[in-house]
């Protein structure tokens, strides 16, 4: 709903008729322009109070509700002027009109007696009142309906970041808070949908996953024993999920402390030898961490290489050789038995010269063993042709292991020429991983003479907190790193263990597993899986969704402003969650510490939230007290420009355009309603409360 | 008909029970993902792996131990599984060179003796691994640190 | 917001995880449809699971349904 008009009745400075105090708004930026104490932040109230019944107290710097703030709501002028005895009240009313064109009256009255002159018998609570305009009048509802109606206002999940003041923006998008983005997320989508099937899919997975145990325990040879490991897998599982939960703490303790150093380097004044330190070290590490892949790669390889590249037989030949003879002498004598008897004694083995080749020798009529010629007819051709028409011996052996002894002898044979090369390539190999190895050493050494020289820059730097504080979180980073290392080694051997329970309790099942059941455990368990990796797809898509939005905002924030030029980068940290940075334009953290980027990241981020999937910006009104208040004065144009294009109504409290001649800028935006407010004292005395009020003037552009 | 391919394939080499923990240390039981291998710190991916490579190693050192019957070996994979094919090969044909198996005997004789024949052979691949484990696992205990060089197990090839 | 199933079953299908499974099985992810009926079980269960918990099933309900969607794949095949 949009909201078409506000007025008030001695609320807070506010004094007088409602005539005197109304607002009317439309569709744009609607600007309320004011100096400090002028009563910009008692309007930006007067919205709280009517819907949520509370105010902002300015010296405890939060809300508070109405039965504690009492008669404090009423204008200190409506209760000098009330008589003793008589009733006064501060009153706000806001039109709010739907997009079906219904209009809705809410009021909120706070009524107080005077008993004495300074002593008051209030309501112990204001009341609130809601009508709905029907033809001709207003028509109070009953009040079952009014959450519903006020809802519609401004629903209590978005109020956060659709109605807020300028000194709450920090707050509101705390960018070093990692869950805040994931808070945005389940604000702006359904994914919650996901975790409801992740639960549905993760217990079925874990009844099918019982079920199966259970029944392999059932068949199993011994039942007991089944039993026995059941349990043990049982406690290895809860083991397995202990050390997850103290991995996933340790990736938050990690990312905190990188997180820390990172905030402690953007400290140091030296801004140019910081960034030429981080662009030096960044090329560094990434090329000390492609050294380290290769240096695995050469290794992983090279132990490999034992077999592949066969250098376990380096000093074979030998044995080959040994073999060899053995081999000749078995040859020898088998043919020896084959031909035994036979006039035209063939020492070679059957189907030797290969018969491909003696068919080439007949039809050529030559031999090309001993190169004479065989001419058809002659003695020497028949000879050749007796080598084809051989019949294996018959009877001659028990077993005749001729062909798997001379496939064992062919086998030895391919690996000949290979055993030649096998010292050059262990050499070569060796050479390879020395030359890697001597890189990561110069690449390390020269990390560490960069952060040498780094920490020298951090020590000359004038706070020697920054020194103390740094040494101590990159020290605390090393610790948790270690940790990590341990705890990993840990998970390890119990997921080892884990596979070797389910093994055993595998090898007693006797029989056949019900494949109803076997199938479920599969089923249920990749459910599991699919349910947690789409969730964490979705949020991804709307995570990165978010991140073009911003950026597009931010870029339009900042058109008019060429000294930035930073963009918005969620971050993921190695936990999974997602932080907002600003980098420029290598990567680099901007930490500037001028605010302003800051805030407009904020406000950047706030407007994605509110213009993204569910387009807030076109059914609710923003409503923001001074929200420039923290921004430098340059930036505000871009500001005001976004807000106007981008959200159907918006509702803004300012002392930017106090000046007259600064208004002409106003025709710029997509501008609604604007008003100056300025207070009024007739007496003449502006600190005297009791003589308090505020003359709204509408500003025509 | 009777295939020595199949009677070498099923035999099951073992080692001594004292190896079993350095064995664990150095090679991935039952294999697992190779890439995986390396990140453990584990310098074969299987056993036979290692198995193969002590029993070369025993064989180029002269390193032999005769196992009796009270040794009680702790057998794994049977030889067909061992990969690749044709190192497993290589390895029959030295231990089948080494021993007293008889190519030609066999071709004659019965069952009986062809199984007797082939026990030479596991024996004799059984003498020369257990020989190389104790070679390697008595260099290793001597100084544990040798283990933390990547290359070490290439190297002892050359010494 | 009202749950879309048909919203949910694309970003399921979008999952690479998922589309990894699909691709060794030789599914094509674009043929996938509440109305096209799968041979693959996972798919079929994936739907199920989708489809129970967009009707309001409760938890119990949807895991009953699955369970059931297998047995009977399980005993037809």
């Amino acid at each position: 709903m949009i909201i078409s008009s506000i007025s008030m009745k001695n609320f807070q400075c506010y004094s007088g008729e409602h005539e005197s105090n109304t607002l009317h708004f439309s569709d744009g930026l609607n600007l309320i322009i004011g100096d400090n104490g002028g009563g910009k932040s008692k309007l930006y109230d007067a919205f709280y109070w009517v819907i949520h019944n509370q105010v902002f107290q300015s010296d405890q710097r939060q809300m508070i509700n109405t039965r504690i703030y009492k008669d404090n709501l009423i204008s200190d002028k409506a209760k000098a002027d009330c008589q003793i005895g008589d009733t006064v009240s501060a009153e706000v009313t806001l039109i709010v009109t739907s997009t079906g064109d219904k209009k809705y009256k809410l009021e909120r009255i706070f009524k107080a007696t005077k008993l004495a002159d300074r002593e008051w018998e209030a309501d112990t609570d204001s009341t609130m009142l809601i009508s709905e305009f029907l033809h001709t009048k207003w028509n109070l509802l009953p009040s079952a309906k009014y959450s519903h109606i006020i809802n519609r206002v401004i629903p209590g999940h978005i109020k956060p970041y659709m109605w807020f003041q300028g000194e709450q923006v920090d707050s509101l998008m705390d960018l070093a808070d990692s869950t805040a983005l994931s808070q945005v997320v389940n604000l702006l989508s359904d994914i919650s949908d996901y975790d409801d099937l992740i639960s549905i899919a993760t217990n079925g997975a874990s009844r099918a996953n019982k079920e199966l145990k259970k029944h392999k325990s059932t068949i199993s040879s011994d039942e007991a024993k089944s039993k026995s490991l059941n349990t043990q897998l049982e406690s290895c599982d809860n083991n397995i999920d202990k050390l997850n939960n103290q991995i996933d703490v340790c990736d938050q303790q990690i990312e905190t402390a990188k997180l820390k150093v990172e905030e402690l380097i953007s400290k140091v004044d030296d801004a140019e030898a910081k960034a030429k330190y981080k662009s030096k070290k960044k090329v560094l590490k990434d090329e000390y961490n492609s050294l380290e892949k290769q240096l695995l790669n050469a290794n992983n390889n090279s132990s490999k290489g034992l077999f592949r590249k066969h250098w376990v037989l380096k000093n074979i030949s030998p044995f080959f050789k040994k073999f060899d003879d053995k081999y000749k002498r078995y040859t020898i004598k088998h043919n020896e038995k084959v031909n035994a008897g036979k006039a035209n004694e063939i020492k070679l083995p059957l189907n030797m010269p290969r018969p491909v080749h003696v068919e080439q020798m007949i039809e050529d009529e030559s031999c090309y063993v001993c190169g004479r010629s065989a001419p058809k007819g002659s003695e020497a051709h028949e000879h050749i042709i007796s080598l084809i028409k051989r019949e294996p011996a018959k009877d001659i052996f028990e077993n005749d292991f001729s062909n798997e002894f001379e496939s064992l002898y062919n086998n030895n044979l391919r690996y000949g020429v290979a055993i030649d090369g096998i010292d050059e390539s262990i050499k070569n190999n060796f050479k390879n991983i020395i030359d890697i190895k001597n890189r990561l050493t110069k690449t390390a050494n020269e990390i560490k003479e960069i952060d040498s020289q780094f920490d020298i820059l951090i020590e000359e730097d004038k706070s020697e907190d920054i020194l103390g504080s740094y040494k101590q979180h990159t020290e605390n980073k090393e610790k948790f790193d270690r940790n990590k290392t341990k705890l990993l080694r840990e998970l390890e051997i119990a997921l080892k263990e884990k596979e070797d329970i389910q093994s055993k309790i595998d090898n007693l099942v006797t029989g056949e597993i019900d494949k109803v059941k076997e199938a479920a455990d599969f089923i249920f368990s990749n459910l599991e899986k699919l349910a947690k990796s789409t969730k964490q797809h979705v949020f991804e898509s709307i995570i990165s969704e978010l991140e073009e939005f911003s950026n597009e905002i931010f870029k339009d924030m900042t058109e008019k402003n060429a000294s930035i030029k930073g963009q918005i980068k969620f971050k993921k940290l190695a936990n999974g969650v997602y932080i907002p940075e600003i980098v420029d334009s290598d990567g680099y953290i901007i930490n500037s510490p001028n605010d302003s980027n800051i805030i407009l990241v904020k406000l950047a981020l706030i407007m994605a939230i509110l213009t993204a999937r569910a387009k807030w910006s076109d059914n609710y009104s923003l409503i923001s007290d001074a929200p420039t208040s923290k921004m430098a004065e340059n930036y505000t144009f871009g500001f005001y420009k976004t807000l106007s294009n981008r959200f159907k109504q918006s509702i803004v409290t300012t002392y930017d355009f106090l000046e007259d001649d600064r208004k002409e800028a106003l025709n710029k935006f997509n501008i609604g309603k604007v008003y100056q407010i300025e207070p009024s004292s007739p007496a003449g005395d502006s600190d005297n409360r009791s003589d308090l009020s505020v003359n709204i003037r509408e500003v025509l552009l | 008909m009777i295939s020595l391919q199949e009677k070498f394939g099923n035999l099951k080499p073992g080692y001594m029970q004292k190896y079993k923990d350095f064995i664990d240390q150095v090679a991935q039981f039952g294999g697992g993902a190779e890439g995986d291998k390396y990140t453990q710190a584990k310098s074969f991916s299987n056993t036979y792996e290692l198995y193969i490579y002590a029993f070369f190693i025993g064989l180029y050192n002269d390193k032999r131990i005769d196992i009796t019957d009270e040794d009680k070996l702790t057998s794994f994979w049977e030889m067909k599984n061992w990969k690749p094919e044709e190192l497993t090969n290589s390895l029959l044909t030295c231990a089948i060179a080494v021993s007293d198996f008889d190519m030609n005997s066999i071709e004659e004789k019965d069952n009986d003796f062809i199984s007797k024949q082939i026990r030479l052979v596991k024996s004799e691949i059984e003498a020369f691994a257990n020989g190389g484990l104790e070679l390697i696992k008595s260099e290793i205990d001597q100084d544990p640190e040798l283990l933390e060089d990547d290359m070490y197990f290439i190297k002892l090839l050359s010494t | 917001m009202a749950k879309d199933r048909n919203e949910m079953l694309q970003y399921f299908l979008k999952n690479k995880e998922f589309i990894t499974i699909l691709e060794n099985e030789k599914i094509c992810p674009t043929s996938i449809s509440f109305s096209e009926p799968s041979t693959n079980l996972l798919v079929e269960a994936m739907k199920k699971m989708i489809l129970s918990y967009c009707l309001d099933d409760s938890n119990l309900q949807t895991q009953k349904k699955i369970n059931a969607l297998i047995s009977s794949e399980v005993k037809n095949s």
